[in-house]
């Protein structure tokens, strides 16, 4: 039983309650880093390990704090793991760092965090919250994941910086479809999946 | 209510935890520093092999920076005198610019007058990077250059050829200027225009004066004069006159133009250089 419980806290928000598509949370990412894999997969981990810690973190002292100030200090928590994934990312991994930039410190107000710290972790345990924190870290990924293939492989006919489709400016065939690597592309490809998710399956759809 | 609500509580919870992030955060920060410098220090090296056209970024790997780093001969100079750095005071090894050129001990106050480029003042010593040709002559000479933009002082680099007055190439690695404006400085194409062997540009006239000015428009090798014209970045007047007089303060008087007379001159023995 418990077993089950904590599968389902892990693996529902990846498709059947997904963060981005079910409750449109975190967009602002998911259009600017998609671009490129490289930076979509280093986005997607990093925002997954930092819900996963926030929320155990969060959890861990629900019993402590105030009511008053309780936004203010699952601010603080997520801050300090942002902070600490940012230098993290500039230690080992500068180059993805730098083109980056700021969208890592952004991490902070990405809605799905500061949500699940919010909704999940101040009423349940810390272990269960961690998973939450991580299925709902892992459904973003999903998306980001998907977004950031159609982006790449179609607007720069790449993937992970290895050529697929051999551009006409590099002597192949494939014209790049330029509009891909805009971010409005993303708002495209996130409503076409929204579509599809809940043509698939109809319990998602939003009734008046 | 509870304790946990009363106002109290509230104040001791926002101390504990501001104590405790505030720990794990600089920790953190402290302990990867040293890693982080190594990654400085590598993408510095990599700015100086790019501006002497060592390193492309589509052929070369970061890992490759050390080994063709070992070709670029590093000088320590005394700007004053445009000679070799004879001084305890800064060691070519662990010389770090922006550390020296903050230390009042280490610097020299610009005269108002001749500070075009809004920094101040300057560092006696720097550290120069030589490329030589296989007979030993200069093949380029990297100086470090900045000035004030728009917003933000630009660091960069300049590598001027052996003869002290064609460009070979310039980079920015640091600055702050409007992405997409100003910030163009750090667009490849506009870099490479400055370095273009097919029309070279020269930034002395044959009295050995600076004369550099930039050109709005399309510019190409039959303008006329096109060897003193500089394409000027769109919409970024202020930056592209912060380009205009760094040059003319660094390659001026109380620039580098002694040391570069030097090095041209054969003032300066490379081999006496290389220690």
């Amino acid at each position: 039983m418990a077993r089950s419980k904590a599968a389902d806290v892990l693996l529902t928000p990846i498709f059947s309650n997904n963060p981005i598509a079910l409750q449109v949370l975190g967009i602002c990412s998911a259009l600017a880093v998609t671009s490129k894999m490289e930076t979509t997969v280093t986005m997607c981990i990093a925002v997954t390990l930092v819900t996963g810690f926030s929320s155990a973190a969060v959890a861990a002292i629900r019993d402590y704090i105030p009511n008053s100030i309780r936004i203010i200090v699952q601010m603080t928590i997520i801050a300090s793991l942002v902070i600490m994934v940012d230098q993290f990312l500039k230690a080992f991994l500068p180059e993805i760092a730098k083109t980056m930039s700021v969208f890592v410190g952004l991490i902070i107000t990405n809605c799905i965090v500061m949500g699940r710290a919010e909704g999940y972790a101040m009423k349940n345990n810390a272990f269960m919250s961690f998973l939450d924190g991580i299925g709902n870290g892992l459904g973003y990924s999903v998306l980001l994941l998907i977004v950031g293939v159609v982006r790449e492989l179609f607007g720069s006919g790449k993937l992970f910086g290895t050529t697929i489709f051999p551009s006409v400016n590099e002597g192949g065939w494939y014209v790049p479809n330029g509009l891909l690597l805009l971010p409005p592309s993303a708002f495209f490809l996130i409503g076409i999946f929204i579509w599809v998710l809940r043509t698939a399956d109809k319990d998602q759809v939003e009734h008046d | 209510m509870s304790q946990r609500d009363s106002t109290f509580g509230t104040f001791k919870i926002a101390a504990i935890l501001c104590i405790v992030c505030s720990v794990i955060v600089s920790a953190t920060a402290v302990g990867l520093r040293p890693i982080k410098q190594k990654n400085e220090q590598l993408a510095f090296q990599r700015e100086v092999l790019k501006v002497l056209g060592l390193y492309k970024a589509d052929e070369n790997k970061p890992t490759d920076i050390p080994e063709l780093f070992k070709q670029v001969k590093p000088l320590l100079v005394n700007i004053d005198t445009g000679k070799l750095a004879e001084t305890d005071a800064v060691n070519i090894d662990t010389f770090d610019l922006k550390e020296v050129s903050s230390n009042p001990e280490l610097t020299v106050d610009i005269p108002a007058e001749k500070d075009l480029a809004g920094i101040g003042s300057r560092e006696k010593f720097t550290k120069i990077y030589l490329l030589t040709k296989d007979d030993g002559s200069i093949d380029q000479m990297v100086l470090p250059v900045r000035g004030k933009g728009l917003w933000s002082t630009m660091w960069g680099l300049l590598s001027l050829d052996g003869d002290g007055k064609t460009v070979r190439g310039l980079t920015f690695y640091q600055d702050g200027e409007t992405p997409g404006l100003g910030g163009e400085i750090n667009n490849a194409r506009w870099q490479e225009s400055w370095s273009n062997p097919e029309c070279p540009k020269v930034i002395r006239n044959d009295a050995g004066e600076v004369n550099i000015s930039f050109y709005k428009g399309a510019l190409n090798c039959e303008t006329p004069n096109s060897e003193h014209l500089f394409e000027a970045l769109g919409g970024a007047t202020i930056t592209t006159r912060g380009v205009e007089t760094m040059m003319y303060y660094w390659l001026g008087d109380h620039g580098y133009k002694p040391l570069i007379e030097n090095l041209t001159s054969g003032e300066i023995k490379v081999a006496q250089a290389t220690r």
